[in-house]
C-alpha cells in the first residue's frame, strides 16, 4: 500500500507541467544526440549539466533521465536505418533492425524498437519499485570472480551472433579480444601492441571500432545499393505499425529481454551492451525457428531493444540505492547529484522520496513520450531511405568520420575507424562474421581486468571461481547451457541432403 | 558452375585467413611472453592474456584452414567473394578522404568527398551534388560545432 502511495506521489511530481516539459526536452535532445554515430548519452548529459544547475533537483534529474532514454532510442534510429551502431549496446539492433530495413520494413523495425523500449520501461520500473534495494545489495556481492563467471556465461552468446561456422566465429572473437588488448596494461602500465603510437596508448575506443566495423565497413563492402534493399520506403502511419504476427512474436521476447536486461543493468560495469547481447542471444537460443535470425527477426530485435532499455533503468538502481554509478552515464549523473546537494545511498528512499519516486515515475512518462514521438516521426525518419543509395552511403561515411573524431577530438580516431572498416571488408570477403569481433572487443577488457583481480585476491588460484557461491552458480548455469546447446545441436542436425542453401554471415 | 566457383573461392579464403592466423597469433603470443607472463609478485603479468589469445589464434587459424580443406562442402558457409572494382574504388576514395582531412580540414575534405562520390562515381546531376554537399556541411557545422561545441579539424587552415 505504501508502495502505491509513494508511486502515486512520484507520478504527481513527474506530471507537473514543468517536469513534463523538461522530460520532453530531454527525450528530444537525447534522440537527436543518440542518432548521431559516436555521440552518446554521457556526452549530452555532460554538455547539458551546467544548464540544470538552475533547475530544481527533481526537474533536473527528470531531464537527465529523458536524455538517457532518448539517446537509447536515437541509437536505434541510426542502427535500424543506416546500420551504424551509435553505441556498443546497439550491435544486436544493427544485426536484426538493419536486416529488416533491407527487406523494406524500416518503419516496422523502428516501431518495434520503440514499443519494446516502452514495455521494457514499464517492466523495469515495476522491478525497480518492487525489489530495487535488495537487488542493488545483491549486485554489490559481485566481485571479480563473479564477473569472470558472468563473462564466461556471455561466451554462450557467440553462436547466437555468428549463425554458422563455429571455427570462424571463434577466430573472429579472438580478433576482437586481441584488439581489446591494445593500449597500456591496466595493472603495470606497460604499452601493449601500440607500435609506439601515442594515440593507441589509451586503447582502441570501442565506439570508433564499431562505427568502422559496421557503418563504414558496410559502405566499403556494398558501395552500390544492395539488391534486396527497398529503393524507396514511403512509410505511411498504418504501414509502420507491426502486424498481428509481429505482436505475437515480440510479446514474450520483450518481457524476457526486459527482465534479463534489468538484472544485468544493475551490475556495475556490465552495462547495456552485455544486457542487449544477452537478451538477443537468449531469444535466439530458445527460438524454435532460428532461420529468421540475422535476416530481420522481430523477436531478436524486440529482445535486444528491451534488454538495452531495461538495463538503462537497472543502471539507475546502484546509483540511487548505493551511490555507485554502474555506467558512464550514471557516473556523470552522480556528479550532478552531488552538485544539487543530494547524497545517493541507502537512505535516499527515506530522505528524498519525492525525488526518487518522481524519477521512477518519469521513467514511464519519458518512455511513453518516446513512443508517441516515434509514432509521429517514424515516417519522417524512414524518408531518409528515399535518398539515393549513393547519397546515403556518402552521408554515412562523412557523419561516421565526424562521430569518430568527436569521441576524443582526435584525427587518429578517423584513421582507426577507416582501419576497422578495411578489417571488416577483409573479414567479409573471407565470410567471417563481424559480430563476434564486436563481442570480443566489448568483453576483452572486462575479462582480463576481472580475471587478474580475482587471481590476485585468491589464495587458492583458480579455485576462487568455484569457492564463491554466486560464481559457482553462474559457472554451473554456463555448463548446463553449453551441454544443452551441444545436445540440441546434435539432435537437430539435418541429413546432408536436407541442408538448405547457405546464406551470407557477414554480420 | 557459379556455385563451384564460389566454393573454390571460399575454400581459398578460408585457407588463406586460417593460415594467416598462425604467424599473427604466434607473434602476439611471443610479444605476450616478452611483456612478461608473470609479474614480479608471481601473479599474471601484462603478457599473460596476450599470450593465451595469441596461442589460441595460432591454434585456431590452422584448424579453420584444415576444416575447410577436409570438408567436402568447403567449410561452413558460402558467399565468399573476390574484391571487385567498385569496392576497391570506394576504399581508395575513403583513403583519399582521410588524407584530405589531415591536409585541408574536415569541411573541405568532406565537400571534396561528396563531389567525388556523388558527382564522378555515382554521376548524379551537378545541382543535386552541390545541394547535398552544401546542406550536409552546414548540418555538420550546426550539430557538431555549434550545438555540441566540438571543433572539427581544419587542417592547414586551422588559424582561419
Amino acid at each position: 500500500m505504501m508502495l502505491l502511495e509513494n508511486f502515486a506521489h512520484g507520478l504527481w511530481t513527474a506530471l507537473q507541467p514543468i517536469n513534463l516539459l523538461f522530460v520532453f526536452l530531454g527525450a528530444v535532445i537525447g534522440t537527436l544526440v543518440g542518432a548521431f554515430p559516436g555521440l552518446s548519452a554521457p556526452t549530452a548529459i555532460a554538455l547539458l549539466l551546467p544548464i540544470t544547475f538552475s533547475l530544481e533537483p527533481t526537474t533536473a534529474i527528470i531531464m537527465m533521465a529523458g536524455i538517457y532514454y532518448g539517446s537509447q532510442f536515437g541509437n536505434a534510429i541510426s542502427a535500424v536505418l543506416l546500420g551504424v551502431p551509435g553505441e556498443p549496446s546497439s550491435v544486436a539492433t544493427v544485426i536484426e533492425g538493419y536486416a529488416m530495413t533491407k527487406r523494406g520494413r524500416a518503419g516496422v523495425a523502428l516501431s518495434i524498437s520503440a514499443i519494446a523500449s516502452f514495455a521494457a520501461g514499464i517492466i523495469g520500473v515495476i522491478i525497480f519499485a518492487l525489489v530495487g534495494p535488495p537487488l542493488a545489495w545483491l549486485g554489490l556481492r559481485f566481485g571479480p570472480a563473479e564477473y569472470v563467471a558472468l563473462i564466461l556465461l556471455a561466451f554462450c552468446m557467440l553462436p547466437a551472433l555468428a549463425g554458422q561456422g563455429k571455427m570462424k566465429m571463434i577466430v573472429a572473437f579472438l580478433i576482437g579480444l586481441f584488439i581489446a588488448l591494445i593500449g597500456l596494461d591496466q595493472f603495470t602500465s606497460q604499452a601493449r601492441f601500440t607500435f609506439r603510437q601515442p594515440d593507441l596508448m589509451e586503447g582502441v575506443p570501442l565506439v570508433v571500432a564499431l562505427i568502422g566495423l559496421f557503418g563504414v565497413g558496410d559502405v566499403l563492402h556494398a558501395p552500390s545499393a544492395p539488391a534486396n534493399m527497398a529503393a524507396a520506403q514511403r512509410v505511411r502511419l498504418r504501414e509502420m505499425w507491426p502486424t498481428a504476427s509481429d505482436w505475437i512474436a515480440m510479446r514474450w521476447s520483450s518481457l524476457r529481454g526486459s527482465v534479463l536486461g534489468f538484472l544485468i543493468g544493475t551490475l556495475p560495469g556490465a552495462g547495456a551492451t552485455i544486457a542487449a547481447l544477452a537478451a538477443y542471444a537468449l531469444e535466439r537460443g530458445i527460438a524454435r525457428d532460428k532461420s529468421q535470425f540475422q535476416h530481420g527477426s522481430v523477436e531478436g530485435l524486440a529482445a535486444a531493444e528491451a534488454g538495452n532499455s531495461s538495463a538503462s533503468i537497472g543502471a539507475m538502481l546502484p546509483l540511487i540505492a548505493l551511490g555507485i554509478p554502474g555506467s558512464a552515464t550514471t557516473a556523470v549523473m552522480l556528479g550532478g547529484f552531488l552538485i544539487w546537494g543530494l547524497e545517493p545511498g541507502p537512505s535516499m528512499f527515506q530522505k528524498h522520496p519525492e525525488f526518487v519516486w518522481g524519477l521512477i515515475a518519469s521513467m514511464i512518462i519519458g518512455n511513453a513520450m518516446l513512443l508517441v514521438m516515434c509514432t509521429l516521426l517514424v515516417p519522417l525518419f524512414a524518408r531518409i531511405l528515399q535518398l539515393p543509395y549513393s547519397v546515403l552511403s556518402a552521408l554515412v561515411v562523412v557523419f561516421c568520420a565526424a562521430g569518430a573524431y568527436a569521441v576524443n577530438n582526435s584525427i587518429a580516431d578517423i584513421w582507426l575507424m577507416m582501419g576497422f572498416a578495411c578489417l571488416a571488408y577483409v573479414l567479409r570477403l573471407a565470410n567471417i562474421p563481424i559480430a563476434p569481433v564486436a563481442l570480443g572487443l566489448v568483453l576483452g577488457e572486462l575479462l582480463e581486468k576481472n580475471l587478474r583481480n580475482a587471481l590476485q585476491l585468491s589464495d587458492s588460484g583458480m579455485l576462487i571461481f568455484v569457492e564463491r557461491p554466486i560464481s559457482l552458480t553462474i559457472i554451473v548455469i554456463t555448463l548446463l547451457i553449453i551441454t544443452a546447446m551441444a545436445w540440441f545441436s546434435y539432435r537437430r542436425k539435418p541429413p546432408a541432403s536436407a541442408v538448405p542453401a547457405p546464406v551470407s554471415i557477414s554480420r | 558452375m557459379k556455385s563451384v566457383f564460389q566454393a573454390k573461392s571460399l575454400l581459398r579464403a578460408d585457407v588463406l585467413v586460417g593460415l594467416a592466423m598462425l604467424p599473427i597469433g604466434g607473434a602476439i603470443a611471443a610479444e605476450g611472453l616478452a611483456l612478461g607472463y608473470h609479474d614480479r609478485f608471481g601473479t599474471m603479468g601484462a603478457g599473460f592474456f596476450p599470450f593465451w589469445v595469441g596461442a589460441a589464434m595460432a591454434a585456431g587459424g590452422p584448424v579453420m584452414a584444415a576444416l575447410a580443406l577436409i570438408s567436402e562442402k568447403s567449410g561452413d558457409g558460402s558467399g565468399a567473394e573476390k574484391p571487385n572494382f567498385e569496392q576497391l574504388r570506394a576504399a581508395g576514395l575513403l583513403l583519399a578522404y582521410g588524407v584530405a582531412i589531415n591536409i585541408v580540414g574536415f569541411y573541405l575534405a568532406s565537400a571534396a568527398y561528396f563531389v567525388a562520390a556523388l558527382g564522378f562515381v555515382a554521376k548524379l546531376r551537378w545541382p543535386v551534388v552541390l545541394l547535398v554537399t552544401a546542406v550536409s556541411c552546414f548540418l555538420l557545422w550546426l550539430c557538431v560545432e555549434h550545438w555540441l561545441m566540438i571543433p572539427l579539424p581544419r587542417g592547414r587552415f586551422e588559424r582561419f
